[in-house]
């Protein structure tokens, strides 16, 4: 699946202005059509429509200093649930097991985790909204506190169905969707995955999940394989995340500053 | 943050949503230009000026239905503020309806007509406040605000229990006697916001979760904030007049409380005296002078009820409804008052009412025993060609 493609054409009220990939050549501003119908099999065709910053694959926070494996071990990261709950889709990310518990792989998590605060930072610096979502009822309050910090969206109550594919009817209004949406634990209380995911993956909103071992990874555009339910770790991720958005909000004060014209 | 609500043009919010795209090269520049608004800002900016014309079409129209009033009641335009108004569309059409929400009204369409659901942006589209996508922003604010207290209470317990260092007053339970959460509708107002039954009794099971816990007083402000006092909500629940103000007489220095209430057709001015002697003055009549038991019986039952025999003086005057309506040409008015029963059921209500104004603590006995609810029952009108209201002539056949 081709997210840019659903980003562009799908989404008809979005922040369209904020997140459309722009070009690096003056001559050719939008992909043809032939050329979208060849990226749903090859994304990578679209690279040239992509904006300069996106081009090279170099870590432009540094996010690979940031993060480091014996921080996140004393968070406890790599510890999963009991090895019969785990899921099939989750035994990648698994190092293996100890008494009875998954152990995730923190090489594996910091590959990922590197990559979703990467990707969180270029939505912010591009003016985008996150949403963070959690149904864990220890760390709700956490998690609130942390987006209103960065001036971002959060969601820890009982999820409308419909509150991204049918504000019309909800708000009376339709409003801007949100850019990102980061679970911070995709399993609902009852061991189901988030009603959010598949709304947002209706909405083709790109989603970055935290995904225990027993949690189903299906539909989640950013995986980062951990530890969701012990409150060093949910802390210390949300603090990497608040590092990533605020990172990407300094990065485009600083551009605007450079451009006042704009 | 600006307020989309009124003539905000396009151009500038075109201006500002371009503000938001990135800034990777100079070519990104130029195509960033022309980018257009986004659909959902552009959708409500629409539903907004429609919602601005409708009610600007609205009140050119109440302003004509005024001069329109003001000529058919030949009054001045100036003069008829509200309440004339609200005289002549009571003269105009005469309702018999018994709720006032029923009656026919005319005020300004901003008081009467639905608001417009209005959203904050800021010049990029975000919509304000961070618990937006929950639909309930302010609900759950209060909700996620009393989560928070609930742990710094219990925090603070656990930390302070045994210490001499910490008031003791502050490890009480919170002390909110004579209150009681704010009613559904109350909360709605006070957080401008619509959320349904359910929502209510969570946030109540949460408040009475944070009130119960040891070190809760340290919350008491907070808690206060949502309750009102137990006297206010029963004088709304009664049917009929409530439960007059105590006032004092400048002559004799008692405590006295006044009430205008009805029975049939008999309406009545009842006072009541504190510090009394137990005596009647109804129109002029002793308790004993009423011949019958029953009225007797009656007239005594709220002081029966409130055990407070013989401490309150009575005073009332009565005179007959009908008396004061205008007189239908082809019928014979009547100015008679009451009589053994609807007098003193009248007065009974009245004095009743004024009991629990001057005593409070016996107000929820009084209005179990339903003494202070009115009585709206009237005598019904007879119909042409019936002798009654119900009765009909004898048929017979001719």
């Amino acid at each position: 699946m081709s997210r840019v493609i659903l980003r562009n054409f799908i989404r008809n009220f979005s922040s369209a202005s904020a997140t459309v990939p722009r070009t690096a050549t003056t001559t050719v501003t939008q992909p043809d059509s032939t050329t979208l119908q060849k990226a749903t099999v090859q994304p990578t065709v679209l690279k040239p429509y992509v904006s300069k910053s996106l081009q090279n694959e170099q870590d432009l926070f540094g996010f690979e200093k940031a993060v480091h494996i014996d921080e996140m071990f004393k968070a406890r990261l790599h510890f999963g649930h009991k090895i019969g709950t785990v899921h099939e889709n989750m035994k990648w990310a698994l190092y293996g097991e100890r008494l009875g518990v998954c152990i995730f792989d923190l090489e594996t998590t910091k590959k990922y985790l590197v990559r979703a605060l990467n990707f969180i930072a270029h939505v912010s610096m591009r003016g985008g909204m996150i949403l963070f979502v959690t149904s864990n009822r220890d760390s709700m309050f956490d998690v609130e506190k942390a987006a209103e910090e960065v001036n971002q969206y959060s969601h820890v109550r009982k999820w409308q169905s419909g509150t991204l594919t049918n504000t019309r009817q909800l708000l009376g209004a339709s409003v801007r969707l949100p850019d990102t949406i980061v679970f911070m634990s995709t399993l609902t209380s009852l061991g189901e995955s988030h009603p959010a995911i598949v709304e947002a993956t209706k909405m083709a909103i790109p989603t970055i999940g935290i995904v225990d071992s027993n949690s189903d990874p299906a539909y989640l555009t950013y995986l980062i394989p951990a530890n969701d339910d012990t409150p060093n770790s949910t802390e210390y991720l949300l603090r990497l995340f608040k590092m990533a958005v605020k990172k990407g909000q300094e990065e485009r004060k600083r551009q605007q500053q450079q451009e006042p014209g704009k | 943050m600006i307020r989309f609500i009124s003539r905000r043009s396009i151009g500038t919010t075109m201006q500002a949503a371009s503000m938001a795209s990135p800034m990777s090269s100079n070519s990104d520049i130029d195509s960033s230009s022309v980018r257009k608004i986004g659909k959902a800002l552009e959708t409500y900016l629409k539903h907004s000026k429609q919602n601005i014309a409708m009610m600007e079409k609205h009140r050119s129209e109440f302003e004509t239905g005024k001069r329109h009033l003001a000529k058919m009641m030949s009054l001045d335009i100036h003069e008829l503020d509200q309440k004339a108004i609200d005289r002549a569309i009571e003269y105009l059409f005469p309702s018999g309806l018994t709720d006032p929400n029923a009656r026919p009204v005319m005020r300004p369409p901003d008081e009467i007509l639905p608001r417009f659901q209005r959203f904050e942006f800021d010049e990029e589209g975000r919509p304000e406040g961070s618990r937006f996508f929950t639909l309930n922003p302010k609900i759950y604010g209060l909700l996620s605000e009393i989560g928070m207290k609930t742990q710094s209470v219990m925090k603070f317990y656990d930390e302070h229990v045994g210490s001499r260092n910490v008031n003791k007053n502050d490890l009480d339970v919170a002390n909110l006697s004579g209150s009681q959460w704010i009613t559904h509708e109350k909360m709605k107002k006070k957080l401008h916001e619509k959320f349904s039954n359910e929502m209510y009794a969570q946030i109540l099971i949460a408040f009475e979760n944070l009130a119960q816990l040891q070190g809760s007083s340290i919350e008491h402000k907070f808690l206060m904030e949502y309750r009102e006092p137990l006297t206010a909500s029963t004088g709304s629940k009664l049917f009929g007049p409530s439960i007059p103000t105590v006032q004092i007489c400048a002559e004799t220095n008692r405590r006295y409380a006044e009430v205008v209430t009805h029975c049939k057709d008999t309406r009545t001015t009842v006072r009541v005296f504190d510090a009394g002697k137990g005596k009647f003055n109804i129109d002029g009549i002793d308790l004993h002078d009423f011949r019958h038991l029953q009225s007797r019986e009656i007239l005594l039952a709220p002081f029966i009820v409130s055990s407070t025999l013989g401490r309150f003086d009575v005073n009332a005057t009565s005179v007959s409804i009908s008396a004061e309506t205008p007189e239908a040409p082809n019928r014979i008015q009547k100015t008679s008052i009451g009589g053994q029963s609807s007098l003193p059921r009248a007065v009974r209500h009245g004095t009743s009412l004024c009991i629990a104004a001057l005593n409070p603590e016996c107000t929820e006995k009084l209005r179990l025993s339903g003494l202070l609810t009115l009585d709206p029952r009237k005598k019904e009108r007879s119909k042409v060609n019936q002798p009654g209201a119900r009765a009909k002539w004898i048929w017979k056949r001719r």
